[in-house]
C-alpha cells in the first residue's frame, strides 16, 4: 500500500478485488457465477490482479505452472484456494470448500490481511550466463552464449512459402482466462501464425454427471464471446445461465438476437475451424448458433467416429483464430479432441526437426 | 498566445503529467522484483527465447500500400484547401489519382496481401 | 484567451473527461449485460486508485525508456488533440492554420505510442498486440483523413476554425452522411476499444497492457480515457459544429455547446465500443482495404461535387 496518502489507500479499498483465478477441476462455473459479483473483477493477467484464486483440484502436473503464475502476482499478493489443495510447504494457507461462495472470504482477504505471500519458486534466472572465456565470452552460435538468460529466436522454415525468419517455440499453459481448464499447448509460432502445435496437456475434462444442457452451453457462448470482445454480452449470457442454473425460466431468443445484432456471427469468417463433429460437419459459426439455440438435446457422445485433433486444426492458423477455434469446443467435445501427444525429436534447443536447420548446425 | 508555445506548454504539461504520475510512488520500492515475479505471463507456460523477433515479411507490402495512400493524402491536403475555386475538373484530376491507386489495392488484394497468415 | 485559464480548461477537460468516458462505460456495460449499475460516479476514482497503489511490475529485460514514454506519450497525443480544438468562437489553444494536418499526426503518432508499449515488455503477449495494433491501426488512419480532407472542402481550408465557420448554415454530420460513422471507427481504433481493440484484447490476457501494473498502468488506462475526450472533441467540431449554438446563443456559450456535442460523440464511441464484435485481423484488414477505404473515397466524391459551385 501506498505510504504517502491515506485517503488513496481507503478509496482504494473500495473498488473491486481484482482476482486471477486458476482454474483446475470442475470449477469453471462456479468461477464464471462468482464473476458476476460486482465486487470481484476476474482479470486476465496476474499482474492486474490482487490475489489468487485456485479454483477446483489442480493437477500435479500442473503445479509448477500454478507457482509461476503465482509468483507472478506482484506484491502484496494472498491465495485463496477453492475447493483444491494447498501445497505442503505452505504456513496457515486460507482454504474453502468449493460448495461455499467466495466473495465474502475474497474481500476479508483483500482488505484485512496485508502481508505479502513469498514466491514459491526459487529465485533464479532463466540460464545462467555461459561463455568460454575467462569474461564469458566465446560460446557457440552466434551471441557466443545465451545473453541475458536467454536467447534469442532462431530462423526455422515457414510452412507458407519456406522464408526462414525467426520461430520461437511457446508452451502456453492452463490457466488463463479464456481458455479450457488444464490445457497446456506446445506451439510454434512464427510472429503470431501457428506452424506446429502440440499438447502437453490434455483438459482437465469433465467428470461425469456434469450436465450439457442450455446452461453449459451459454457458458461456453459467453467464453466466445468474451474473445470477440463483447464482455458484456459474455455476462449477460453468464446471468441468463445462472438464472437457469435456479430453476428459472429463460427466453433464448432475445439473447440470440443481441448476439446477431452485434455482428458476432458475420465477424467469425465461416468455415474457421471446421470439421466434422458428432457426426455432422461444423465450423464455429454453426457450433455458436447451436450454443445459443433453443434445441434441447444434448451432444451425443455415442458416435464412432474419431474426433478432429485439436493440435491439426489450428495449423496455420494465426493467434486470434486459434484462440476461436480452441474455446468453439465445449469441454466434454474437447476432452476427446486434445489427447496429450509425445514431442517431436528436438535437433537443437528451439528449432524442431528439419532437413534444413540440420544442416546448418553442422557447421 | 502564440500558437507554437501554447502546443510546446500542452506538450510538457503532458509528457510531465505522465512521466511523474509513473514515478510519484517510486519511493515504494517498486522497481525490485524477483526473477520468478520478472517472468513473462504465458498462462503458466514458459518460453526459452526472449520475445523480440522478425515477425513475416508479408506485413510490409501492406505498408508499403499504406505509403502510396499516404503520399496521395500529402496531395489532397493543398487540394482540399483551393477545391472550390478551382472546380469540378480538380474532382476529375483527383479522382484519376485516386483510381490509380486503387489498381494497386486490387491488386494487392488479389496478391493476398491482407491474409494475415 | 489567456494562457493560465486555456491550460487549465484543457486540463480540466481531460481529467473531467476521462472520468465521464468511465462513466459511460459503466452505463453501457450494465445496460448491455442486464444487471444494476454498481457505484457509478466513485466506481472510477476507485478503480484508478487501486491502480496507483499497486506496485509497479518489471519484466526480465524490457526496454525501460520506452516502457515508461509510450504512455506518456500516448497522453501527450490525447493533450494536442484537446488543445487543437476550437472551444468558441474566438479560437482554439493551438490555432494554426492546417490543424487537420497536427490531428493526422496526432493518429499516426498513437500508432507508434501503441506499438512501444507492447514491444517494450519483452514479452510475447504484448508484443503480438502491438503488431496486430500496427497492421489495422494504419488503414483505418488513411479513412479518417479522407473523412476530414472531405470535411475540409466546403471550408476551402485546412484549420478547424474555418470548418466550424463552414458549418454555421448545415452540420456535416447532415451534409456529409458517411463521414461520422467512418470516424467513429478511428476513435475506436484510437482508444483500443470493441471491435479494433487489437492491442489490448482478451485473447492476449490484456494485450500491450499485459504485463504492466501499478502507476504506469494507471497513465496508460488514463490516457486511453483520454484519448477518447480528445477525439470525440475533435468529432463534435468537425461534424457537428463544435462550439456553434442556435442561433440566439451568445458566443460565451460555446464551450457548453462544444462539450455537450463532446458527451453526445463519447456516448455513441461507448456503445459501439460494447456493442460490435472483433473481427480476425485478416477479416478485418480485408474489410477495411476494399470495403471502408473505397466508402471513404466515395464520401469523398461526393463532397466535393456537393461544394463545388
Amino acid at each position: 500500500m501506498a505510504i504517502a496518502w491515506p485517503w488513496l489507500d481507503r478509496l482504494a479499498a473500495r473498488a473491486p478485488v481484482a482476482i486471477f483465478v486458476a482454474v483446475g477441476r470442475d470449477a469453471i462455473e462456479r468461477v464464471e457465477d462468482l464473476s458476476l459479483d460486482a465486487r470481484i473483477a476476474w482479470v486476465a493477467s496476474p499482474r492486474h490482479a490482487d490475489v489468487l484464486l485456485v479454483a477446483g483440484r489442480v493437477r500435479s502436473e500442473d503445479a509448477p505452472a500454478l507457482r509461476a503464475v503465482h509468483d507472478q502476482i506482484p506484491a502484496p499478493r494472498k491465495t485463496l484456494w477453492w475447493g483444491s489443495t494447498p501445497f505442503q510447504e505452505l504456513v496457515l494457507p486460507m482454504v474453502l470448500p468449493l460448495a461455499d461462495e467466495a466473495s465474502l472470504p475474497i474481500l476479508s482477504l483483500h482488505t484485512r490481511v496485508s502481508n505479502s505471500e513469498p514466491d514459491w519458486l526459487p529465485d533464479v534466472p532463466p540460464n545462467p550466463w555461459q561463455g568460454l572465456g575467462p569474461n564469458g565470452q566465446g560460446g557457440k552460435d552466434m551471441m557466443g552464449g545465451v545473453p541475458y538468460g536467454r536467447p534469442m529466436a532462431m530462423t526455422d522454415d515457414d510452412s507458407r512459402d519456406g522464408l526462414q525468419l525467426d520461430q520461437t517455440t511457446v508452451q502456453i499453459g492452463p490457466f488463463l482466462q479464456t481458455w479450457p481448464a488444464g490445457l497446456v499447448l506446445e506451439l510454434a509460432l512464427q510472429g503470431d501464425v501457428v506452424q506446429h502445435a502440440r499438447v502437453v496437456h490434455s483438459p482437465c475434462g469433465p467428470t461425469k454427471g456434469l450436465r450439457e444442457g442450455v446452461s453449459s452451453r451459454l457458458r461456453s457462448a459467453a467464453r466466445l464471446l468474451r474473445l470477440l470482445e463483447l464482455g458484456s454480452l459474455a455476462e449477460r449470457c453468464l446471468r441468463v445461465a445462472a438464472a437457469h442454473d435456479r430453476c428459472q425460466p429463460v427466453e433464448l431468443a432475445a439473447l440470440r438476437a443481441a448476439v446477431r445484432r452485434s455482428g458476432a456471427f458475420a465477424a467469425l469468417p465461416a468455415g474457421l475451424g471446421a470439421c466434422r463433429l458428432d457426426g455432422a460437419p461444423s465450423d464455429i459459426r454453426s457450433r455458436l448458433l447451436a450454443w445459443l439455440g433453443n434445441d434441447a438435446d444434448p451432444s451425443k457422445d455415442a458416435t464412432t467416429e474419431p474426433k478432429p485433433k485439436l493440435s491439426g486444426l489450428l495449423l496455420g492458423l494465426e493467434w486470434n483464430e486459434a484462440w476461436l477455434v480452441i474455446n468453439s469446443f465445449t469441454p466434454q467435445q474437447l476432452h476427446g479432441m486434445a489427447v496429450p501427444e509425445k514431442a517431436p525429436v528436438k535437433g537443437d534447443d528451439n528449432t524442431t526437426n528439419s532437413a534444413r536447420s540440420a544442416m546448418e548446425h553442422a557447421h | 498566445m502564440n500558437s507554437l508555445v501554447a502546443l510546446l506548454l500542452v506538450t510538457v504539461i503532458g509528457l510531465a503529467a505522465g512521466l511523474l504520475l509513473q514515478f510519484a510512488f517510486c519511493l515504494r520500492g517498486d522497481m525490485v522484483v524477483s526473477n520468478p515475479q520478472a517472468t513473462p505471463f504465458l498462462g503458466g507456460g514458459s518460453m526459452p527465447t526472449h520475445a523480440w523477433q522478425r515477425f513475416h515479411a508479408r506485413y510490409y507490402p501492406m505498408a508499403l500500400l499504406f505509403i502510396a495512400f499516404e503520399m496521395e493524402m500529402m496531395f489532397m491536403y493543398p487540394w482540399a484547401v483551393v477545391f472550390v475555386q478551382e472546380g469540378i475538373k480538380a474532382l476529375a484530376e483527383m479522382g484519376m489519382f485516386l483510381a490509380i491507386l486503387s489498381v494497386g489495392i486490387v491488386y494487392a488484394w488479389r496478391e493476398g496481401v491482407f491474409r494475415w497468415q | 484567451m489567456n494562457a493560465a485559464t486555456a491550460v487549465g480548461a484543457t486540463l480540466l477537460l481531460m481529467l473531467g473527461g476521462a472520468w465521464l468516458v468511465a462513466v459511460f462505460d459503466r452505463i453501457a456495460a450494465a445496460l448491455v449485460a442486464r444487471r444494476p449499475v454498481g457505484s457509478l460516479w466513485l466506481g472510477p476514482l476507485q478503480s484508478g486508485a487501486s491502480l496507483l497503489v499497486s506496485r509497479t511490475n518489471q519484466t526480465e529485460h524490457p526496454d525501460a525508456l520506452n516502457w515508461a514514454l509510450a504512455p506518456a506519450l500516448y497522453l501527450v497525443l490525447a493533450f494536442v488533440g484537446v488543445a487543437l480544438v476550437p472551444f468558441s468562437t474566438s479560437g482554439a489553444l493551438v490555432d494554426i492554420p492546417a490543424g487537420i494536418v497536427l490531428w493526422g499526426a496526432v493518429e499516426s503518432l498513437t500508432v507508434v505510442a501503441v506499438f512501444l508499449h507492447g514491444w517494450s515488455a519483452n514479452a510475447l503477449f504484448p508484443l503480438l498486440g502491438a503488431y496486430r495494433y500496427v497492421a489495422v491501426g494504419l488503414p483505418i488512419m488513411l479513412v479518417s483523413m479522407f473523412v476530414l480532407i472531405a470535411a475540409a472542402l466546403p471550408a476551402q481550408s485546412l484549420a478547424l476554425g474555418a470548418i466550424v465557420q463552414s458549418q454555421a448554415g448545415l452540420w456535416n454530420v447532415v451534409r456529409q452522411p458517411l463521414g461520422l460513422p467512418l470516424f467513429l471507427l478511428l476513435g475506436l481504433s484510437l482508444t483500443l476499444r470493441g471491435p479494433f481493440n487489437y492491442a489490448d484484447s482478451a485473447d492476449l490476457a490484456g494485450g500491450t497492457d499485459a504485463e504492466r501494473s501499478g502507476p504506469p498502468r494507471a497513465v496508460w488506462q488514463w490516457a486511453r480515457l483520454s484519448m477518447a475526450v480528445s477525439f470525440s472533441a475533435m468529432a463534435a467540431t468537425v461534424f457537428l459544429g463544435g462550439p456553434l449554438g442556435p442561433a440566439w446563443g451568445t458566443a460565451e456559450l460555446g464551450p457548453l455547446w462544444l462539450t455537450l456535442k463532446t458527451a453526445v460523440v463519447l456516448a455513441l464511441l461507448v456503445a459501439a465500443s460494447h456493442l460490435l464484435a472483433r473481427m480476425p485481423p485478416s477479416r478485418m484488414l480485408t474489410l477495411l482495404w476494399t470495403v471502408l477505404l473505397p466508402l471513404s473515397f466515395v464520401g469523398l466524391v461526393a463532397a466535393g461535387i456537393e461544394a463545388a459551385p
